[in-house]
């Protein structure tokens, strides 16, 4: 048949009606101007160097006329019909994960949303570029499962019961008050260990201690030794600055045995750019991991090393430069502080009869020395033996050796999570070792090394005291055994994860009572910040278990913007922000410059730019969400001033004058008082700041121009930062150690960095001031013995040197030796069997040795996924989407075989300590296997397994249940029985719509217009499982780093289980605790009955000397 | 020489033959095949006894719905992922370019009123073409001359790459496959409508 398109035409010209009889399954998405929009009138985007600019010019961020973006593909700028938005850009800062990158949210005037969220092109951390998490915080910002409101424990109910009231912010803060108020009258020693605040992730520079401080609280508990303590503590011993900050832009080494900056490790974003330009340029890339990460999966070399094992691969290429006298002979001599060594003839011993030296040393010259380093190190640690250890060729190890000779002095590192969260010891096999090997090429401080993150980091946000009545907190006098018990002195942060274990050991709390330490027994009122204890920690039944116990945990709030399985055992959630909803500054080493970020809730900053006023500038943020139609959601810094007017009513316990107005007395200050006296700190900060006031004042002509350069003379500094929201105070930021002592000529004195409770500094005469001949360190004798306070330069220059006690670095660790752990002074690793026997504490314990069964393995749990963020990350639908069904449990390929597993098989997971010989339980997952994995090793993503209990809670006093992360979370029924816990999904995630509220409107929550799409749910989150609640608690003895991997048997499941379920017996998680506490540690006191040295300072709260000081019967 | 009402036509002929092969034939669908529209396409249906069936809802079960399932469930595959993925299988995921395609440019598929598996169903992805249509015809009656030229430009390159590249395969298995003179028809007219629309949006391109 032949049909020509004419008569086809023909045909429908006539007719009429097909279009209304098609099924209509095909439906834009793109919204079209409506009558009154306004169109066409929008602003070009400039041309840079050629190219379309990524960001408007700063200048127009108070008002930028778009096309919407969601239409440019179907026409675009040709079409008529496509609403033009009037954006204010306003800066914030990211707060999914610690790299904290600059964000703009993107307002619309119009409608007050934030229509998208982008990079800051002024933040020359993150130069306007974000991953994933950043540009899903709009997702988070309008997740319908957000928490609308307070909500208190329905009065009669149990916690975990599930009921809840819809209260206001008022009475929670009079309820709350009123309760710490009565804690606090007492002012004796316990009162002062009565208000924990538990914090996650701070993502904030300062703050948060300034609150604990003015309360007199040391009740500080952070997540750190889940995290980072233990590749904090080589750093210490090396630097005492507890983190190394590497310059990855200029390394022709970027070795990564640690968070893997490629994939979604410390600063990821910012350093995977980093080192992506550094290999433009020739750089090379070692990853050291036992799973083929994606930093793995792009380097010049992976080295599948047995975890644990790094210490001894990185000894033996430090060995193998001595050997070949490859190392950078000037810098040790200068550096390092091998004089202090020489002198230990009883380490020198020690090691003798332990097989690590052959012989004494002789003398005591540099030569000496190098004959030392040549007999400790080049005698035992070779590549040969290192390969076993790690069980990997050792042509991998050889080749390695030759990146480190070709980087020479341009080699960066990061030591912080991987192998030192991973094992026990792991501050050795990270940091203490790397630092061995980098800085004997050379590689500290200098253009393309390793460094310290002093100097190259801005914190200011705890010192806005100049702008309250009451100025600086004093220093705490008191010393908590909860957060940091006798047992672990030398750890670099709280043993937090164990706050649970020492709440429910009465006997251990009865011990150092009995020896004259005042041990709280309960925690009257805990706030956990930004932090979801139960999910996160190891045990979490016990987390449970203690959170339901209403005599140790007497009141409990969470300010928290979503629900969360801690959240569910609360007695209030607040609802305060997320990143564009809160005010924080923040700043982190993640490259060579000091640079601000300053977080803002960016709908109330929009507000008032466009002359909104709040009726209580106390609460300005509470009332901009409630305008602007978000919900009553508040923030931080707000709740807490507002809370210490409640909690010192009066005045009389001394904690309100350090929240109250400098400029209005008897008023809480305001968030712009408070934070320009802190930005003021920063000289070129508050230089640039005045100007740009200045400049506002004289270009203003409308009213509401004039307003704002009013304000913005009044308040400068704040007034920049929220323009701009980040400042780069300082570039190029290397060899901090090179700095000159602060000299004061006229005064005829030097200041110098001295511990944190003589204020960190300490002013000494110069003619007091002597130099060491022999080791060039500068010193004074002071009463308490000599005090080392500097370096002479090679031209004669007074250096600041390092923050350790010798100012160098901290070869030999001399303290380590007073406090009772002289064996690992230096850097060392044990060679023999015999020596690792006695030196099991840097051993992993999970070392192939402990696997002696055949279905025995070491599991990795603790890598992330570069989506997820911990806990933080499960409010966003985007991430969800592209994150779930992704935490397999890998498995080498040989391995699945051998054992007859298949991909997507469940694998029963049982978990067994090393130490108590206890088996805790088991957690079923599936298997994927690979070549990717080192045999007899396996990973799974602790990232996934969030859960919920009940998909529809009703609140008392709102109409409409709300619903607990429904993105993310499976249902599941938890059974007790004893001792033993046990979970089972029961419900996978499904589809769900949502609709307007009457009270919140259109535009409020649960924000349907932003969430039309939840149909698409296609993702049903049944692959992850709760592992972290099977998993026993491992405190280092040093650090006090819970040490993640676990050693596990794997099984064939039986009949009728599945994946996510899981089974655990809280009592031998409880036994393995005491088992590591019993058999590893050396408690305090140490050397003139101290519960800590003195140089170590006490993060977060500065506490008084005589806190320091161990008490006695 | 710009046809004021070609694009309204257009998307007549493309809602015409999307609703035929999208599913069975309901009161909507009988009253468009009584259509003129309907008349003019198919005339060799109408000159036969088949179309007396149209009119008694059992007949219509029997002889028409049979048949449609007999060439979209049971013996042809009206998905393009079958035509074009080397291992023949419907693609529902986000391997599906057609799925890409209609994400990129805003859309968003109703599989339940569909009734499909994928987006790439025979009757969606000429239900885009219908829809591309009379956002073309919107732009003519503003008027809009370059957008509306801009919109062909879309209908081409989604004929050629999403709709030429499979569907005339399906359609000549469903004219030999056809038990009813209505779908062997059908498929015939529609594959020499694509062939000719497409040759007339290159001629104006």
């Amino acid at each position: 048949m032949a049909i020509h398109r004419r008569d086809f035409m023909k045909a429908a010209a006539v007719s009429a009606g097909a279009l209304s009889a098609i099924v209509g399954s095909v439906r834009s998405v793109v919204p079209k101007a409506k009558a009154g929009d306004k169109v066409g009138d929008f602003d070009k985007v400039p041309i840079v160097n050629g190219d379309l600019a990524a960001y408007p010019p700063f200048e127009k961020w108070d008002s930028w006329k778009e096309l919407s973006g969601e239409d440019w593909k179907r026409g675009g700028l040709l079409r008529h019909d496509v609403k033009v938005h009037e954006h204010m850009l306003v800066p914030t800062i990211c707060n999914n994960c610690e790299a904290v990158c600059g964000l703009t949210a993107w307002v619309d005037k119009e409608t007050l949303t934030v229509r998208k969220y982008m990079g800051n092109p002024l933040h020359t951390g993150s130069k306007g570029r974000n991953c994933a998490k950043g540009y899903a915080v709009q997702s988070q910002m309008y997740d319908p499962d957000r928490i609308p409101f307070p909500l208190k424990r329905a009065p009669g109910s149990k916690r975990g019961d599930g009921r809840w009231v819809r209260t206001t912010w008022d009475e929670a803060l009079d309820t709350i008050g009123k309760k710490m108020n009565e804690v606090l009258k007492s002012g004796d020693a316990l009162a002062k260990k009565s208000i924990m605040h538990h914090v996650g992730r701070p993502n904030e520079s300062g703050f948060t201690g300034r609150v604990w401080a003015s309360l007199g609280q040391d009740f500080q508990n952070s997540h750190t030794n889940i995290c980072s303590a233990n590749g904090r503590f080589g750093s210490l011993l090396w630097t005492n600055d507890d983190r190394s900050a590497p310059d990855w832009e200029n390394a022709r080494l970027i070795f990564l045995i640690s968070s893997h900056a490629a994939d979604a490790g410390h600063y990821f974003q910012q350093a995977a750019g980093q080192i992506a330009a550094a290999r433009k340029k020739g750089a090379k890339l070692v990853v050291l991991d036992p799973r083929l990460s994606n930093s793995a999966g792009i380097a010049d070399l992976w080295i599948p090393c047995w975890p644990g094992s790094e210490a001894a691969i990185q000894l033996a290429i430090g060995a193998e430069l001595i050997r070949n006298q490859q190392y950078d002979r000037h810098f040790i001599e200068q550096w390092w502080n091998w004089q202090d060594f020489m002198a230990a003839t009883d380490v020198h011993q020690l090691y003798l009869d332990r097989g690590f030296l052959s012989k004494l040393p002789s003398g005591d010259s540099f030569e000496a020395f190098e004959a030392v380093l040549m007999d400790l190190y080049g005698r035992n640690h070779t590549l040969e033996w290192a390969a076993q250890e790690a069980r990997v060729p050792v042509s991998m190890l050889r080749k390695l050796y030759d990146y480190v000779v070709y980087a020479g002095d341009r080699i960066s590192s990061f030591f912080w999570r991987a192998s030192a969260a991973g094992n026990r010891g792991g501050w050795m096999s990270s940091s203490r070792a790397g630092i061995f090997l980098l800085s004997l090429t050379g590689n500290f401080g200098g253009v393309g090394a390793l460094g310290v993150h002093h100097g190259r980091y801005i914190s200011v946000g705890g010192k806005g005291h100049a702008g309250t009545a009451g100025g600086k907190p004093e220093h705490v006098d008191e010393w908590n055994e909860l957060s940091w018990p006798p047992e672990w002195p030398l750890a670099s942060y709280e043993l937090s994860f164990l706050l649970p274990h020492l709440l429910t050991d009465t006997e251990w709390q009865k011990k150092w009572q009995a020896k004259g330490l005042t041990v709280p027994s309960k925690v009257p009122v805990w706030i956990p910040r930004m932090y979801n204890p139960v999910w996160i920690n190891p045990d979490g039944f016990r987390w449970i278990e203690v959170l339901r116990d209403e005599s140790k945990m007497e009141l409990t709030f969470n300010p928290s913007p979503i629900w969360s399985e801690t959240n569910w055992f609360m007695d209030y959630i607040l609802p305060v922000g997320l990143s564009g909803e809160r005010h924080d500054q923040h700043s982190e080493p993640t490259n060579v410059e000091a640079w601000a970020g300053f977080r803002q809730p960016v709908l109330r900053v929009a507000l008032e730019k466009m002359g909104w006023e709040p009726k209580d500038p106390a609460r300005a943020t509470l009332e901009a969400h409630m305008k602007a139609g978000l919900g009553e959601i508040w923030e931080e810094n707000e709740l807490w001033i507002n809370l210490a007017f409640k909690a010192d009513p009066d005045g009389s316990l001394g904690v309100r004058k350090y929240w109250e107005s400098k400029l209005n007395p008897g008023k809480p200050v305001t968030i712009a008082e408070y934070y320009d006296a802190a930005f003021r700190g920063l000289p070129k900060l508050k230089a640039a700041a005045e100007k740009a006031a200045a400049d506002k004042a004289k270009k203003a002509k409308t009213p509401l121009e004039k307003k704002l350069a009013a304000f913005a003379q009044k308040f400068p500094c704040y007034d920049l930062m929220r323009d701009r929201g980040a400042w780069t105070e300082e570039t190029h930021v290397y060899e901090q150690h090179k700095h000159h002592l602060h000299k004061d000529e006229a005064a005829q004195t030097v200041t110098v960095h001295a511990p944190q409770f003589w204020g960190g500094k300490v002013t000494y005469p110069l003619d007091q001031v002597q130099t060491d001949a022999r080791t060039k360190q500068l010193y004074v004798e002071t009463e308490e013995g000599r005090h080392n306070i500097g370096v002479v330069g090679h031209h004669g220059e007074w250096e600041e040197g390092f923050e350790t006690p010798s100012r160098k670095l901290d070869f030999y660790a001399a303290w380590m030796k007073d406090w009772g752990w002289p064996e690992y002074s230096v850097p060392i690793y044990p060679v023999t069997d015999a020596q690792k026997q006695q030196m099991e504490h840097v051993v992993s314990h999970v070392h192939h040795a402990y696997m002696t069964e055949p279905n025995a393995f070491a599991l990795n749990t603790i890598f992330r996924l570069p989506y997820n963020i911990h806990t933080r990350s499960v409010n966003s639908k985007w991430l969800m989407e592209i994150s779930q069904n992704h935490a397999p449990l890998w498995m080498a390929a040989r391995d699945a075989e051998r054992l007859g597993f298949r991909r997507g098989d469940p694998v029963k997971v049982k978990v067994v300590d090393t130490v108590s010989g206890l088996e805790s339980g088991y957690f079923i997952a599936q298997c994927q296997p690979t070549e990717g994995q080192a045999p007899g090793t396996l990973s799974c993503s602790h990232h996934a397994g969030r859960w919920r209990v009940m998909n529809d809670i009703q609140v008392e006093g709102f109409d409409t249940p709300l619903h607990m992360n429904r993105m993310g979370t499976p249902e599941v029924e938890i059974k007790e029985q004893g001792t033993v816990r046990t979970m089972h999904p029961v419900a996978g995630i499904q589809p769900f719509a949502v609709k307007a509220h009457k009270e919140f409107g259109e535009k409020g929550w649960p924000y349907a217009e932003f969430n039309h799409d939840l149909h698409n749910i296609k993702w049903d989150g049944l692959s992850g499982v709760w592992q972290n609640a099977t998993h026993h608690p491992h405190p280092d003895p040093l650090s006090g780093m819970h040490c993640w991997h676990q050693k596990v048997v794997l099984e064939k499941p039986g009949p009728g289980e599945k994946v996510g379920d899981l089974k655990v017996d809280i009592q031998a998680t409880y036994d393995t605790y005491k088992a590591w506490r019993d058999k590893l540690t050396r408690p305090a006191p140490g050397p003139g009955g101290l519960r800590r040295p003195e140089h170590l300072k006490r993060p977060w709260v500065p506490l008084t000397r005589s806190a320091y000081k161990m008490p006695t019967t | 020489m710009s046809h004021p009402t070609d694009a309204t036509a257009r998307g007549n002929l493309y809602g015409f033959f999307s609703r035929l092969f999208v599913k069975e034939l309901d009161a909507a669908a009988v009253e468009l095949l009584w259509s003129p529209l309907g008349h003019a396409l198919l005339p060799r249906f109408y000159a036969g006894d088949e179309a007396k069936h149209l009119a008694d809802a059992d007949a219509r079960v029997r002889v028409f719905d049979a048949d449609f399932v007999h060439l979209t469930v049971v013996n042809v595959v009206p998905y393009a992922s079958f035509y074009r993925r080397d291992d023949a299988r419907v693609e529902s995921g986000g391997a599906n370019p057609i799925s890409d395609w209609l994400s990129q440019y805003g859309f968003e598929v109703d599989l339940v009123a569909a009734r499909s598996l994928s987006q790439d169903h025979i009757g969606i992805v000429l239900e885009v073409m219908a829809t591309l249509c009379v956002h073309e015809a919107e732009a003519e009656a503003r008027p809009d001359a370059e957008y509306a030229a801009h919109i062909r430009g879309l209908q081409r390159e989604f004929l050629r790459e999403h709709v030429l590249s499979w569907a005339p395969v399906y359609l000549f298995a469903v004219e030999r496959s056809a038990h009813t003179a209505l779908y062997r028809e059908a498929a015939e007219a529609c594959v020499a409508w694509l062939g000719a629309d497409f040759q007339a949006l290159t001629d104006r391109a």
